[in-house]
């Protein structure tokens, strides 16, 4: 796969496997500055895996992963680029709402309170910054977890199932996150299983099953083909 | 390692600690326990026992015990505690995964939990043996601890609680395994404190506990930075969580 000098992430042949198991096979693709790229596939296709690659959680047993020229795996001080929403909230339970921001924000800088509250403000969760995340629904948890990933101002936001656990109106509020940051120029991985949430804030869509890329469609593409017709035609016939 | 990633774990540790009131009657519990035991029950057997031998050579032997073996005791039983909630629920809520998308690494969290559990147990620990030390000394007026009991709990002690919660933690990172590994860990440890004693028919003296401990201290620490090296892994972190 050839390197573009816009793509900010780049997959090569990527694949991972598990005690023998393989969960990726031979993936490649890029994410261009500033899109919004998105990943869909059943359960178990590999998206989980993928971002685990992309966030140096996990290195490829083959292939090549570059974010921003560098391995994730082994800079963290490219990790520091890099804000995550992973498939589970992974808070600190006992701690409140301005605690867990408080401290993992000093993982990358010492003095963060303005940004802290202004990534809970973001998220609406400015008016419960002292309460314990273990009284908090499980749609504030995503939304903390949100508010997490963007307290380091990253360039790159990857994430997993971001309105999972959402009501309608924090779907709604969470896509329009998305948007803002886009718009101000962040580059987005977007790994959902709402294909008409997706199909709205993507310009090109990544499809995979059983490990495999099926395919990438562009923005012409999405805008010509129904993408939850065309991903049932990819996943089904493949 | 990153002095600032090992401090803001630490400092998360301890205030996650302190947020559950039960954490603090958990780790109060053995000591106090401990204390209750040294004050209220010793005292009979001593008078009992002083008979036979002097209590003037019977204190003595007898807090230099405290001095060496149940001081570690305390600290090990407190971290034991402190480990589920430090290193098993942040596996299984994978909140350590969250950490490790940050610049810290595994050994800076380790670090960071270690340096957090130690802040807490060690003074209390210490502090047991001392309140004991000081009701002797007052009801008895014959014992103060003796120099290479000090020695011993400013220098081989915490090194030991140190590089003992440090295994513990290793173990715990690297394996799912997690309530094996703590109570293979507490087994060979309470294995390692009391049969030695089962096989030394006379008390060693202070000198020969320090020597022990402090040999132990330095086997432990060769263990633990080859064990450091092939375990502490991101990704053997993560496979093995949930």
């Amino acid at each position: 796969m050839k390197m573009n000098n816009k793509e900010v992430v780049c997959l090569d042949n990527v694949s991972k496997s598990f005690a023998e198991k393989p969960a990726l096979k031979n993936v490649s693709f890029g994410i261009f500055a500033g899109e919004i790229l998105g990943y869909v596939g059943p359960n178990g296709a590999g998206k989980t895996t993928t971002i685990r690659l992309l966030v140096g959680l996990l290195r490829p047993t083959e292939g090549k992963i570059t974010v921003f020229g560098e391995d994730p795996y082994l800079s963290g001080a490219l990790r520091a680029r890099i804000g995550v929403v992973l498939d589970a909230p992974g808070l600190w339970e006992n701690l409140t709402v301005h605690q867990n921001m408080k401290y993992f924000s000093a993982f990358y800088k010492k003095d963060a309170e303005k940004a802290i509250q202004e990534c809970l403000k973001m998220v609406n969760l400015d008016g419960k910054t002292n309460e314990k995340v273990n009284t908090l629904s499980k749609g504030m948890r995503q939304r903390l977890a949100t508010a997490r990933a963007l307290v380091h101002d990253p360039d790159l936001l990857i994430f997993d199932e971001p309105s999972a656990n959402l009501d309608p109106d924090g779907q709604r509020e969470i896509r329009e996150l998305v948007l803002t940051l886009s718009r101000s120029g962040r580059t987005i991985f977007l790994s959902s299983h709402n294909l008409p949430e997706v199909q709205q804030l993507c310009k090109r869509v990544a499809i995979i099953n059983n490990g495999k890329l099926l395919g990438v469609l562009d923005s012409s593409e999405l805008q010509n083909r129904n993408l939850e017709k065309t991903y049932f035609e990819m996943v089904r016939g493949e | 390692m990153r002095v600032t990633g090992v401090r803001v774990v630490a400092r998360k540790e301890i205030a996650e600690f302190f947020a559950q009131k039960k954490n603090l009657v958990g780790m109060l519990f053995a000591p106090l326990l401990m204390i209750f035991i040294f004050l209220f029950v010793f005292p009979s057997l001593i008078d009992s026992l002083s008979k036979t031998v002097p209590a003037s050579v019977l204190i003595p032997k007898v807090l230099d015990m405290y001095g060496f073996n149940y001081t570690l005791f305390l600290i090990l039983m407190m971290q034991t505690a402190l480990a589920s909630d430090m290193f098993i629920a942040e596996k299984m809520r994978k909140s350590i995964e969250v950490t490790l998308t940050s610049p810290v690494s595994v050994n800076d969290i380790l670090i960071g939990k270690v340096v957090a559990t130690f802040a807490m147990a060690y003074p209390i620990s210490v502090g047991s043996f001392f309140v004991v030390a000081v009701f002797f000394w007052s009801s008895y007026g014959l014992y103060l601890p003796s120099l290479p009991t000090l020695v011993y709990a400013v220098s081989v002690l915490p090194m030991l609680a140190i590089l003992l919660f440090a295994l513990l933690g290793l173990l715990q990172l690297s394996t799912r395994y997690y309530k094996a590994a703590n109570a293979i860990f507490s087994f060979v440890m309470v294995l390692a404190i009391a049969i030695p004693s089962l096989f030394i028919k006379e008390m060693p003296t202070a000198q020969d506990l320090l020597l022990f401990y402090a040999v132990a201290c330095a086997i432990l620490s060769t263990v633990m930075s080859r064990l450091g090296q092939t375990l502490l892994d991101r990704e053997r972190v993560v496979t093995t969580s949930g």
